[in-house]
């Protein structure tokens, strides 16, 4: 469902990404790894369409299509979805308001808003929000952990088919990031075909979520693919632990 | 709460509590007991004087093609809740409110939508008057002036003023606030805070990744950012959207 190839993504000059390649089959959960500052949200900003980086060179293809020629809401409209690692605070737009206007903007379709609002009220309960989230200001007063429960209930909402977790865990206490992970691990079950990818530095989360494949992210291009045992690896050695033979021309 | 469309009521009575009366050309609205009201004053004619002799809510709103000048007594130490909501379009807005009593207070969130001038007065004439100015106004390629000056008297004292005005902008419009607070007295408690900010793209981008596009999201944050001024007046946000056609 994406492919991104020889992707070459810069900011101020500064480059981010090099050489970065990443296929991602239906169905899939992948976990991104790696040092602070190595382009881990940098990779889910640019897949999202943010243009404050620049893209030098590469092609992101998703279902076939150029990425890189879509708009933002496109992307989300194709099924595209980011949890941010810090959800923006928007004062004002009340979160009912946005949810409806966003759902329906995705589905092209008049809301029903029966339908909608027992599926909120579902969401609501398996999530653990309380109902006046729903009616305040988009994230305004929200703890770290109420803006992760938000963000998992858009997902919900939108219906996405490639779910991109950028840190969903941090700001999460135990108990919340239970609750989020088995509310992904339910769409997930019930969405087969939807791929995850997961930016992390905690095992907690890749024990509620178990991926299929482990890459790690250094000097702007993935240098290692493996399974769960190469996050366990890093959990347990550090980053010090992978040893690419690009690192050892490097050192 | 009860709904007047003032340019259609030349003189009414309700509850025998709100009169408006039209007299050498003008209205005059006493608000007598407390209670609720919601006034249209869609393209008025003619000055509005609103005379307050007990706590009341009031709510304004219409479209403003030309001017609009209101004056606003307020007596017996009475509190009044106002807010106004107007859609200019390259119009004059003159709004004088006077304290004309001890603890006379007024609480008014004031909002603009479109391009205008408005001149807000306040004028602290007792002690212990209170005056709490919210104004926000947002703009898209469109021009906003803001005057608000606020005095109070030679050897009145212990006065609250408060004002904070705020203009959202997500273009080069001209936009301009000058917030003044003349006091003759050291014994006020003053504040004032202006704000000119473009619309942060961040918020548009966070939007436009949920499938809204761009108009989308940057109209769901001017409606969030006009409509979150309106206080204890929530019901009618919907009915206000459709009137103003928003």
């Amino acid at each position: 469902m994406l492919e991104i190839n020889n992707l070459n993504v810069s900011i101020d000059k500064k480059i981010i990404l090099d050489n970065f390649n990443l296929k991602i089959g239906e169905g899939e959960i992948h976990v991104i790894m790696g040092p602070n500052g190595v382009g881990k949200s940098t990779l889910a900003r640019v897949i999202m369409g943010d243009d404050t980086y620049k893209i030098n060179k590469g092609e992101i293809n998703y279902f076939n299509e150029n990425l890189l020629k879509m708009k933002v809401y496109e992307r989300s409209r194709k099924g595209i979805f980011v949890t941010y690692q810090h959800p923006k605070e928007i004062e004002g737009v009340a979160n009912m308001d946005f949810l409806k206007t966003s759902v329906t903007s995705i589905t092209n379709e008049k809301l029903n808003l029966f339908k909608f609002a027992n599926e909120v009220n579902a969401l609501k309960d398996e999530l653990k929000i309380k109902n006046n989230m729903l009616y305040r200001s988009i994230n305004v007063g929200f703890s770290g952990g109420e803006k992760k429960k938000n963000e998992i209930l858009q997902m919900n909402l939108l219906k996405p088919k490639l779910i991109i977790l950028d840190e969903l865990d941090s700001g999460l206490d135990v108990d919340s990031l239970k609750i989020v992970c088995n509310s992904i691990n339910k769409y997930l079950e019930n969405n087969k075909n939807t791929s995850v990818i997961i930016i992390t530095h905690y095992q907690k989360m890749l024990e509620e979520i178990k991926p299929d494949y482990v890459h790690v992210l250094m000097n702007g291009k993935i240098v290692e693919t493996g399974d769960i045992n190469l996050a366990n690896k890093i959990f347990e050695k550090g980053f010090d632990s992978i040893s690419t033979n690009e690192m050892k021309e490097q050192k | 709460m009860n709904i007047i469309n003032i340019d259609n009521n030349k003189s009414i009575n309700i509850n025998d509590n709100v009169c408006i009366k039209d007299r050498n050309n003008k209205y005059k609205i006493d608000l007598l007991k407390q209670d609720k009201l919601i006034l249209i004053i869609n393209n008025i004619d003619s000055e509005m004087v609103i005379n307050v002799y007990d706590n009341f809510n009031l709510l304004l709103y219409g479209n403003i093609d030309n001017k609009l000048n209101i004056k606003i007594n307020i007596y017996n130490g009475s509190k009044l809740k106002l807010n106004k909501i107007t859609k200019n379009n390259n119009s004059q807005e003159n709004i004088e409110i006077n304290l004309d009593s001890n603890n006379s207070t007024i609480k008014f969130n004031c909002t603009y939508i479109g391009s205008l001038k408005s001149n807000v007065l306040v004028n602290h004439k007792f002690d212990n008057t209170t005056s709490n100015i919210v104004n926000h106004a947002a703009t898209n390629n469109s021009d906003i002036i803001i005057n608000i000056n606020e005095t109070v008297e030679n050897g009145i004292k212990n006065c609250k003023l408060k004002q904070y005005t705020k203009i959202l902008k997500i273009d080069n419009s001209k936009v301009l606030i000058r917030p003044i607070l003349n006091t003759r007295d050291y014994r006020v408690e003053a504040f004032h805070s202006s704000i000119v900010t473009n619309i942060n793209k961040d918020d548009i981008l966070y939007l436009m990744s949920r499938g809204l596009n761009e108009s989308e999201s940057i109209k769901l944050i001017m409606d969030g950012f006009i409509f979150s001024n309106i206080e204890d007046a929530e019901d009618e946000i919907s009915k206000i959207k459709e009137f103003l056609d928003i």
